[in-house]
């Protein structure tokens, strides 16, 4: 047993409260009245801080100290919740996070910076002028004049408790103890009706409640802290008692002032003191129905937010990632020799075996969606770090812009997640860059001056979609094809559909940007995109209307471990096409081939299909049989043809890496292991596409030459 | 005289750090292992007031509180339960068994004081 | 600690309390009680020496007092009240809580 402390479960800890922050803060920013989000931002400042302290992260602890502070001040609805605030905040949050990095052996933290944000949030506090700063150390406990408010306020305060509040060692006094130290003046009053006679009377229940007067500066939050461990031991009832009843009528409310005064009408004053609802009700906007469904809507979001909030943090298990890795490889193993085993069973032609490999397969098969479930991550947390990068990078080009999100709740493998961070990110920034328009571009169009950024995701059989749309300028089709042509992208003569003509932005060294901003423009990003998303064995495909907007959709695999294959057969060598892209097959006879004078396309249904034929593509010795199979396929929105002797059937496909040997063979994009131990090349539809469009140009244009 | 408290959880460093703070604040201190070690020891003397980490080798903090319940003496002191924010279940489970409140860990001595002045007094 | 003893007349029954007196003692201090008042013509009760009392004390105590003055009877104060009982008593809010019953000043939550 170590008498060190370790520091990792704080840094880990504090790495979550700060992504929670973020999300927090954001939304806050959206409803800056939504007393819950405050609270979140203040206990995830308060746990940072009080832990650091613990750990030794006195600088991380004092500096949150500063933005906590400010916070209580929010909490208590001192000051108001302002877009500076949420600025410095989330600037505080990036300097936190710096410090922990610096602490892990980083770049050590701007210390200037972390003065400028301190500058800032003390600046907020009313009567600013710079609070005295919090001698070192002590940061963990405020003194509790600052989450005061200037004027002292009376509360009255009821608390009922449980007649068994003894039996988990509260003691009742100490409460009231603790009331009457917060207080200014505290009158308590034991209500002691409910108290049975001696003999009746069991003499280790309590049969006492209070009410209580307290005067205080602190708030309410204060009061409810007291009672914190018996919350659900006891009934609490506080109220802020007016000043009118406190004091009588000799303090007046400013409405009625400015009535007495003549400065405002009584009939103005009550329509002003009127709850929104009311007023849009008696104006005619809506009917009363209307704002009672919206506020029960407004109640029931709220209770599903705090709900899931809750479930989340109550439920879940850290384990780390290499663990869950490691599960996964064991079940790939399983998956492969459960073929194995079933291969065997039906050689055999051994009942028993056969049943038991039947059993295997199922619990396999089971296990392996188990798995894979357990590796699945909502991408609701990656989206809400683009919400921060929208806000930041509209700011800095001008433009007002709106991010929506949807599917927050969508699932996807973890390993997808990670790396679908920086195409999204590419192809965000490309959007607010070149298809959000400046404000006055806008109005100019006749749109809306803030432009929309729609994020979502969507499940779609084996794969998940994710969109991001735009209502900017969108895609012209012939300037891009334009653009490739004057780059020596494409011959002169290029025809392209609207289709392809889009795809051309995701060409390397592709710009469509006149100048280059720090966001994009330097050609650089958006053939990342596409060769991540290559990586992630995803397709993309553009979508765009000139002057409305334009939808890029991401269609992802849900998983990289196993995938759904689909096994052919080329002379004696097997190759799996992965069955998410495989549309169709179709039967390629000599007189197709024939008809088509060799040229590598089949008419499928009136429409012409290009083809790629596997055979000659790898150099397989050996005569095509009469009849081959065409597996139509769906490449980057393209309809492709790959020619195989034969189609073997569905396969489970556990993903093998080729290893160093082979990183140069990019058609494949791994390998997999059959039944019998044979293995079986995947191939990589959309590589295997360019490479072989590449040639063909090659070809061409030495023949032209 | 000063009030006794017995602090119980199998990681000496916990127990090192609520030891010398609750000592530095007047408090007599008692230490224990787990939950075995400490119905031993509370069997044999009383204490005004215990501390105790849930998860623990032997005999959980859960266990602990019941069987301290059931005994007349620790029928109604103050028992405290260390947890981290993540065991919100733990918790309510704590409180059932019959615990009067709880200090999230990781915590500083301030934090720790203020829990035991909040049962104890 | 808890002590009641009846005087050998029967007539007078003397509870004192003394240290530290909670909530592990309440079963003990109902019983001594109800036997003292059951026992004894008048009931004398002494708390000079009482260090701490909590909730649970009160709760009985006044129960005790209220079932007296409903029969008529006093309860009588022997010795000093101790500053302890003065505190319980405005701790748990129960001053005042006899209105005239209080005859001997157990329920002021102030010293003398």
């Amino acid at each position: 047993m170590s008498v060190e402390i370790d520091t990792s479960a704080f840094t880990e800890e504090a790495y979550e409260l700060l992504s929670e922050l973020e999300a927090s803060l954001l939304e806050l920013e959206e409803s800056p009245d939504d007393q819950d989000l405050i609270g979140r931002v203040f206990r995830a400042m308060h746990t940072i801080k009080g832990s650091g302290a613990m750990f030794g992260f006195d600088e991380v602890a004092e500096f949150t100290h500063e933005v906590e502070t400010i916070f209580d001040m929010a909490r208590n609805k001192t000051i108001s919740v302002s877009k500076t605030l949420i600025d410095l905040t989330l600037a505080a949050r990036d300097q936190i996070r710096s410090m922990l990095d610096a602490a892990a052996g980083g770049e050590p933290a701007d210390k200037n910076n972390a003065q400028k944000i301190i500058q800032g949030l003390r600046a907020l506090a009313p009567g600013a002028g710079g609070a005295p700063k919090d001698s070192g150390g002590g940061s963990a406990k405020k003194p509790p004049a600052q989450a005061s408010v200037d004027e002292p306020h009376v509360y009255r305060v009821r608390i009922k408790p449980n007649q068994d509040i003894f039996a988990n060692g509260t003691n009742p006094l100490l409460l009231l103890g603790e009331l009457r130290d917060i207080g200014e003046d505290c009158q308590i009053i034991a209500q002691y009706e409910g108290l049975p006679p001696l003999e009746k009377l069991d003499p280790e229940q309590c049969y006492t409640s209070w009410e209580v007067f307290l005067t205080t500066k602190q708030s309410e939050n204060a009061i409810r802290d007291v009672f914190i461990f018996v919350d659900d031991q006891c009934e609490l009832n506080i109220r802020l008692l007016d000043r009118e009843e406190v004091l009588g009528n000799d303090v007046q409310k400013l409405g009625n002032i400015l009535v007495q005064r003549g400065d405002i009408k009584e009939e103005v004053l009550e329509q002003a003191l009127k709850p929104i609802g009311d007023r849009l009700v008696e104006s005619g906007v809506v009917s009363s129905s209307q704002v009672k469904a919206a506020l029960a809507e407004q109640n029931a979001i709220k209770a599903k937010r705090d709900k899931k909030v809750q479930a989340e943090s109550a439920t879940s298990v850290r384990v780390p990632s290499e663990k869950l890795d490691g599960l996964v490889d064991l079940v790939g193993e399983l998956v492969t020799v459960q073929a194995r085993l079933n291969q065997t069973a039906s050689t055999r032609q051994d009942h028993d075996l056969q049943l038991i490999a039947e059993e295997v397969e199922r619990l396999t098969g089971e296990l392996r969606d188990n798995t894979m479930s357990i590796r699945m991550l909502a991408i609701g947390t990656t989206f809400n770090k683009f919400k921060r990068l929208v806000r930041d990078l509209s700011t800095e080009l001008g433009k007002q812009i709106e991010m929506t999100t949807e599917g927050a709740d969508t699932e996807l493998d973890k390993t997808v997640i990670d790396q679908l961070n920086d195409p999204l990110v590419h192809i965000i920034r490309n959007s607010i860059d070149h298809g959000i328009e400046t404000p006055d571009v806008r109005i100019a169009h006749g749109k809306n001056p803030q432009g929309l950024v729609h994020l979502s995701a969507i499940h779609s059989g084996a794969s998940v979609l994710i969109r991001v749309e735009d209502d900017g300028k969108g895609l012209d089709p012939n300037a891009l094809t334009r653009k490739a042509i004057e780059k020596g992208h494409l011959p002169p003569d290029a025809q392209l559909t609207d289709k392809e003509a889009f795809m051309l932005i995701f060409g390397a060294g592709f710009s469509m940007a006149e100048k280059i901003t720090n966001v994009s423009g330097r050609g650089v990003g958006m053939d990342v995109v596409r060769r991540s998303i290559d990586a992630l064995r995803g397709s993309i495909e553009v979508a765009s209307e000139l002057g409305k907007g334009t939808t890029i959709t991401l269609k992802l695999p849900l998983t990289l471990a196993i995938i759904e294959g689909l096994l052919v057969k080329v002379a004696d060598e097997l190759f799996v096409l992965p069955l998410a892209a495989v549309e169709e097959c179709v039967e390629l006879s000599r007189t197709d081939i024939a008809n088509a004078h060799n040229r590598h396309v089949i008419n499928v249904r009136d429409e012409i299909v290009p083809y790629i034929r596997i055979r000659d593509r790898f150099d397989i010795p050996g005569e095509a049989p009469e009849i081959e199979q065409i597996v139509i396929s769906d490449v980057d929105s393209k309809r492709t043809g790959f020619v195989v002797d034969s189609v073997i059937g569905q396969h489970q496909t556990v993903i093998k890496s080729l290893g160093k040997n082979f990183e140069h063979s990019e058609e494949f994009s791994g390998a997999t292991i059959l039944g019998d131990g044979t293995v079986a090349l995947i191939l990589d539809l959309s590589k295997m596409v360019r490479y072989v469009e590449a040639e063909e140009e090659d070809l061409s244009e030495s023949v032209a030459a | 005289m000063g009030k006794k408290i017995m602090t119980v959880d199998d990681s000496s460093s916990v127990r090192q750090m609520v030891g010398l703070t609750l000592k530095g604040a007047g408090y007599d201190v008692v230490e224990a292992v787990d939950g075995q070690d400490a119905l031993t020891k509370l069997k044999a003397a009383p204490v005004d007031m215990v501390v105790t980490d849930l998860n623990m080798p032997n005999m959980d903090g859960i266990t602990l509180i019941k069987e301290l319940r059931a005994l007349p003496n620790y029928k109604f002191i103050p028992i405290v339960m260390l947890t981290t924010e993540s065991q919100a279940g733990r918790k309510q489970e704590g409180k059932s068994a019959g615990a009067t409140g709880w200090i999230v860990k990781p915590f500083k001595p301030p934090q720790l004081l203020d829990v035991i002045k909040k049962v104890l007094g | 600690m808890i002590d009641l003893s009846i005087s050998d007349s029967g007539d007078v029954g003397k509870l004192v309390l003394s240290g530290s007196i909670g909530i592990q003692h309440a079963a003990q201090l109902k019983e001594s009680l109800l036997e003292g008042i059951s026992a004894a013509k008048q009931l004398v009760l002494n708390v000079s020496d009482l260090e701490r009392a909590d909730l649970a004390v009160i709760q009985l105590i006044f129960a005790a007092h209220r079932s007296l003055a409903d029969k008529g009877k006093t309860l009588s104060i022997d010795g000093k009240i101790s500053e302890a009982w003065h505190t319980a008593v405005k701790d748990s809010g129960y001053v005042g809580c006899l209105n005239t019953n209080d005859n001997n000043g157990l329920w002021t939550g102030e010293g003398k």
